[in-house]
This record gives C-alpha cells, structure tokens and sequence, in this order.
C-alpha cells in the first residue's frame, strides 16, 4: 500500500508538473509562514489511508462526497507534501463548504499562511491565485474509486 | 525562496514517530475495529475539543465555528490530534464533535501514520460523565434533516441521495471533467 501511495504521489506530481514556488515578502499571521503551493485538491483521509486510488479524476466523485461529509480537505502539493485546508480565501468555514467541494480534483495555485503542528501541515489559504481545472486524467489508468459507477 | 522539502520526509516521519509516542493514551483498551491503515495504533485517550484555527492563530469563536471550522483534538501536555474521519460512510467527526466545543471528551478509535502524518479516525466518543456514542454524527444529522431514520437505507448511502452533491455531479460529471465532453 505504502509502495502505491509514494507512486501516486510520484505519478500526480510528474503528470501535472506541480511547482511549489517561493514564498513573497512575510505577512503573515504570527506563528505562520506565507507561502505559495501549486498542487491537487484532494481528499485528505482518501489519499493518507491508502484506502483506494485517491487523486485525480478517478477519485473524483468520492473526493465530493468526502468534502461534502466533512472530511477535511487537503492540496497535495509539489513537495508531495500534504496541506490541511484550514481556511478558503480567509473564510475559516471550510468543512461541508460547497466553495471547497467545488474544486476538489482541481490544479490549483493558492498562497496562504502555513502553520506546522504535530506533523500536520495546516494551511490557512488567503487567495487561489489560479484554478486550472482537473489535470489528472487518473481514470484513464484507475477507473472510478471506488468500485466503479 | 524556494521551499527545499528533499530532507523533510525523514524529518517529518522521525517528528511522527515522535508524536505517536508523545499521545497520551488511557490504560484503558480500546474498543476500535482495525481498518488495517497504515501504521495503525488503536487508541482511547482524553483531550478537549478545539477549533483548530483558534490553538494556531488565536481567532476564538465562542461556538468554535459551529460545525463550519476544522476541529481538534487537544491534549493536556498541548499534543493537537487531528481527528480526520468518524466511523460513517465518507463522513468527517466535525458533527461527533461540535457538541463538545471547548469540552472534555475521550475518544477511542485509530491513529494511523503516513508520509510522516499522524491523524485519528474517531470511532466512539464520550463526554466528561456521559455515555459513549459511536461517531455516526453526520449521518444521523443528514437522516433527522430529511424526517429519515439514521439506518434508512437512503441515509446509509446518503451520498448517493445528497441534494448539493447530486447537483454539483450533474454539472461536473463523475470524473469532474464533464465539461471537457469527457463522461465514463
């Protein structure tokens, strides 16, 4: 499992050509980092459970469901660092947030405050600089997750 | 600058390695079934309910959001747990939780580490002198929302019967590329 995981990773993050890039002039909050993260929005139990396939389009409709129960979301950035949503364009309401359940699957380029907690990263995301849409075509390889239709 | 992640797996992973034996857990067993994640620890431990925002920057809302924000799991010795999942189908705990905003419960269920990350999947959870319920809160919230017992069958596949997400896959597709004219 662990094997299909860092493949995943692997695979997201040389099929999409993610960059993390650098951080602009410190403003952020206190005890956080700005930074900027290119990367997939993604379901964060999914993708760290190994549960099923969990990025791309292939898990896209079951990154919906999770976001929309309320399972916190993440970006799976370039680093194939994960990144706990913690705030959507300064608005802290995050869980069951049709805002973010919209762009699950999407390529997105956000900057934000970064606060590292407990080997959590959790990011606090002050603008989405640009949303590219899905990128991963993963359903070509994976089908859908899980188990079909 | 640019972020230079190449030594922060093994660093992360050995800082895991460290939280997991930092949790405090009760001497008492757990009661969680294996879900045979990665690195899997059961686990029954104490801790007070949080927003998650307010223990990392200080923005406090009395009602911790109100089911809106990020919740966590924070410990006496000042360890954040990151409860991830409940014990429902495609369901986070934010609906186990919030009852207990800024209160004392203890939760059984499971740690699991990966890519260096520990989270918890809460799959009881009992408030200080009450009883234990199992952590089925966004379900049974979905079903009492809709006049539906929690074990109907449409609230037990809920989110094939979910109102927004029925409306958000007509318009996206199941692949999310629908408008790409690509459909399964």
């Amino acid at each position: 499992m662990r094997l299909r995981g860092l493949a995943a990773a692997g695979m997201v993050a040389g099929a999409i050509g993610l960059a993390a890039v650098a951080a602009p002039p410190a403003q952020a909050t206190e005890g956080a980092e700005r930074i900027t993260v290119t990367g997939e929005v993604i379901d964060s139990w999914c993708y760290l459970s190994e549960i099923m396939w969990a990025t791309g389009s292939a898990h896209h409709r079951c990154a919906v469901w999770c976001a929309r129960g309320g399972v916190p979301v993440g970006i799976l950035g370039e680093d194939d660092e994960v990144y706990v949503l913690l705030m959507l364009e300064n608005d802290p309401g995050v869980i069951g947030n049709r805002a973010v359940f919209r762009m699950q699957t999407n390529e997105v380029v956000v900057t934000g405050d970064l606060y590292q907690r407990d080997s959590v990263n959790y990011l606090a995301v002050s603008e989405i600089v640009e949303d590219h849409g899905i990128v991963n075509y993963s359903h070509e390889e994976f089908d859908i997750q899980p188990g079909g239709l | 600058m640019t972020r230079m992640p190449s030594h922060r797996p093994f660093v992360r992973l050995a800082a895991a390695v460290a939280f997991v034996g930092a949790v405090t857990v009760s001497g008492i067993a757990s009661a969680a079934n294996s879900w045979g994640l990665p690195d899997e620890v059961e686990a029954r431990f104490d801790a007070t309910v949080t927003d998650v925002l307010c223990v990392l920057s200080g923005d406090c809302p009395e009602d911790c959001g109100a089911g809106s924000r990020l919740l966590g799991l924070l410990q006496e010795d000042g360890t954040l747990v990151l409860p991830l999942k409940n014990a429902g189908p495609f369901t986070g705990p934010t609906a186990d939780l919030i009852p207990f905003c800024n209160q004392r419960v203890t939760v059984d269920g499971l740690f699991t580490t990966n890519y260096g990350i520990t989270t918890f999947a809460v799959q009881f959870v009992r408030p200080e002198g009450g009883k234990w319920r199992g952590a089925n809160g966004f379900v049974r919230q979905w079903a009492k929302e809709r006049g539906l017992e929690a074990k109907d069958k449409k609230a037990r596949r809920w989110m094939r019967n979910d109102e927004a997400i029925l409306e958000l896959i007509e318009e996206q597709g199941v692949l999310g590329l629908k408008s790409k004219g690509i459909t399964p």
